[in-house]
């Protein structure tokens, strides 16, 4: 009767053995690209561009803004007469379409020059993160999309600050 | 009596009890009874205020669940899902009302759907190419065949997100790349997005779009066991290395063999009929997989002056208008070479037999005294970077490409300029030379952006300035320092 209890739990404790060492020579890393981008010296340039061109595009919108102020202030002042109104009033439906799609074109363009920069530093990124892993026998690396399904990472496993590091030295 | 009086207080304390749970229910229910739950349909900034001109608090990604509530002026409150109080001053912050969609059902469980319920299933109408980034300049990751299925999501603008076909998770950066989106019909033939693309070889559309070769490439076992043997309708240009930027070795004439092998990045070593080593320093240059495959991307050459397949000399009539001196059997290697500054031969020259030293520096000091911060970059360091040829503003340049493109149905003439500088040129000099650039280049009907590249930049990647202009002049003008890191620019 022993023989049935024990044997059983004796193969289970064996194969689990097995199978842990089998797990730990499986070496998985973790980065996390936000923290590369906030953190590391070509992704605090890239902010600074971004930042750059924010406001320019920001100036463009106040001065279109700043161009229909001025049209609405003529058009309240009550000093035109009927045709003088209906013509500045068509401008000023004219400017107010253009503002909107200055407005949006903006926004797009803004998210499409930050993705192209995020890209350039990814693509750096991943030089690096494959010599990294590749030396330290990184199996496989995970970031933060494929992190948020597992829900714990162990910070020994973060290859973040080692990458930033190596993006720093500019090379 | 007692009895009386006990049922009299557990009535009491039930009614009290069912009071309370009710009330909590209610103040539960309150709790979202207010505000409506939306999604972005893509990536959309928050700020501060309602206005584009207020600061940037944060980004929602596509598909990321909010609340909105206090919309006014296009513009709504943002706050958290679970956000319990209606209090406009907890909002995260604002955004536009029009890219934030209404969610039925309220906000998912989950965020990530299952593999079956994503994406669109598609097929390439041509051979198509599938770029690294929504952008036609950039690197070429995989050819599609015509007839190939795959995967398609996340589509903005004209391109398209391309994954394998039995890929599950619906993740952007899981794409094999992007390619074009009217090039990939559906499986149930829907046409009615389909564009029909121009014939002309010079439109970006068609360019892109991988035509069927029309050319016949014969190819024929190997003669010594290695390689793969093709014979060429029309002339090919090979390169010096696996880049369309470095520089050009011989030219195969049409009907002469030649063998290929080494297929890497998308190139092929190119080696002579007769090669029997298999050995890639042995190769007579390089050629793109997409030459042999379509026939607009042929480099054209001098048609007056017929050629034998190996020359010592060549004149090209293209932009580049540059000779380049060859030997018998020059040694290809397999890491970019570095042009020897002696064999250079001068710029729009009947070339010579011998090599001749370069002389665009005298030609240069014939003409207005450069600055010292703007001192010619006189040794070709990476054989990557174009050579200028023309002197302008100051600055030595060369247009290394010029391409009509449409954006947003907005006419566009795109310029890629290298500028052959030692040291960083100030914003205010590069910002006149741009609009030099736009004097002289400007179309009517189209606006003009102006990339322009620094030495040792990749002439594919971003460039350091970014101009636009419209028919008055300067719309925007953007310099990323981000690509400059690491260069000698900024160490």
């Amino acid at each position: 009767m022993k023989k049935f209890i024990v044997l059983p739990i004796a193969v289970c404790l064996v194969a689990t053995m097995l199978c842990g060492t089998g797990l730990a020579q499986q070496k998985i890393g973790f980065v996390d690209p936000h923290r590369i981008i906030s953190k590391s010296k070509i992704g605090k340039l890239a902010q600074n561009d971004l930042s750059k061109l924010s406001k320019q595009k920001d100036k463009q919108i106040r001065e279109s803004a700043k161009k229909i102020n001025s049209i609405q202030k003529e058009i309240s002042d009550g000093d035109l007469s009927p045709t003088q109104l209906r013509v500045k009033e068509d401008e000023l439906q004219l400017l107010y379409d253009k503002h909107d799609e200055l407005v949006e074109k903006a926004q797009i363009d803004l998210l499409r020059k930050e993705e192209e920069l995020v890209n350039h530093i990814m693509r750096i990124t991943e030089k690096h993160l494959n010599k990294i892993a590749k030396q330290n026998g990184y199996s496989m690396v995970l970031t933060n999309v494929q992190a948020e399904i597992i829900g714990y990472i162990d910070p020994s496993v973060d290859l973040t600050d080692t990458i930033i590091e190596e993006l720093d030295k500019g090379q | 009596m007692v009895i009386l009086m006990k049922i009299r207080i557990s009535v009491i304390f039930i009614s009290i009890l069912t009071l309370f749970f009710l009330s909590m229910c209610i103040g539960v229910s309150s709790v979202y009874a207010w505000g409506e739950i939306r999604f972005a349909d893509r990536m959309l900034n928050v700020r501060e205020g309602r206005g584009a001109g207020f600061e940037h608090v944060k980004t929602l990604q596509p598909h990321d669940y909010v609340k909105v509530d206090f919309i006014k002026d296009g513009w709504c409150a943002v706050f958290d899902v679970n956000a319990p109080t209606r209090d406009e001053k907890k909002a995260i912050g604002y955004a536009k009302a029009k890219f934030l969609v209404p969610a039925k059902g309220g906000a998912p469980i989950a965020k990530v759907k299952k593999s079956d319920e994503w994406g669109e299933i598609r097929y390439a109408d041509r051979n198509l190419n599938i770029r690294e980034a929504r952008d036609r300049f950039s690197e070429h990751v995989r050819t599609l065949y015509k007839g190939d299925k795959v995967k398609v999501d996340f589509l903005k603008g004209d391109w398209i997100a391309v994954f394998e076909l039995d890929e599950k998770v619906r993740d952007e950066k899981n794409a094999i790349g992007y390619s074009n989106a009217k090039y990939l019909r559906p499986i149930s033939g829907d046409k009615s997005i389909i564009i029909s693309a121009s014939s002309t070889a010079n439109n970006e559309d068609e360019a892109e779009a991988q035509a069927s070769p029309t050319r016949r490439i014969e190819s024929k076992s190997g003669t010594s066991g290695w390689g793969e043997l093709r014979v060429s309708d029309k002339k090919i240009a090979l390169k010096r290395a696996r880049s369309k930027n470095s520089g050009r070795t011989v030219i195969i004439e049409p009907g002469v063999a030649f063998k290929t092998d080494f297929l890497k990045n998308g190139w092929y070593a190119v080696f002579k009929e007769d090669e029997s080593i298999r050995n890639e320093k042995r190769a007579i240059g390089y050629v793109s997989e997409q030459i042999l495959e379509s026939p607009e991307e042929q480099i054209l050459v001098d048609e007056k002056a017929p050629l034998p397949m190996i020359v010592e000399q060549e004149k090209v009539e293209d932009l580049a208008k540059e000779t380049v001196p060859l030997t018998e059997e020059p040694t290809v290697e397999e890491k970019p070479i570095t042009p020897e500054p002696v064999a250079k031969a001068p710029l729009a020259k009947q070339p010579e037999t011998k090599a001749v030293s370069p002389e665009p520096q005298k030609k240069a000091a014939a003409q207005k005294p450069i600055p010292a911060k703007l001192k010619k970059y006189s040794e070709v360091e990476d054989s990557l970077s174009p050579k200028a040829d023309t002197l302008k503003h100051g600055f030595r340049y060369k247009i290394v490409e010029k391409t009509d493109i449409l954006d947003d149905h907005v006419k566009q003439l795109l310029l890629r300029v290298f500028l052959d500088v030692e040291v960083l040129p100030d914003e205010e000099d590069i910002k006149d030379f741009a609009t030099t650039i736009w004097k002289s280049e400007r179309q009517s009907g189209k606006e003009l952006l102006v990339n322009i590249f620094l030495p040792g930049m990749n002439m594919r990647g971003l460039s350091y300035v970014y101009a636009r202009f419209d028919n008055q002049g300067m719309v925007e003008f953007w310099t990323r320092d981000t690509v400059l890191f690491g260069t000698k620019f900024m160490q």
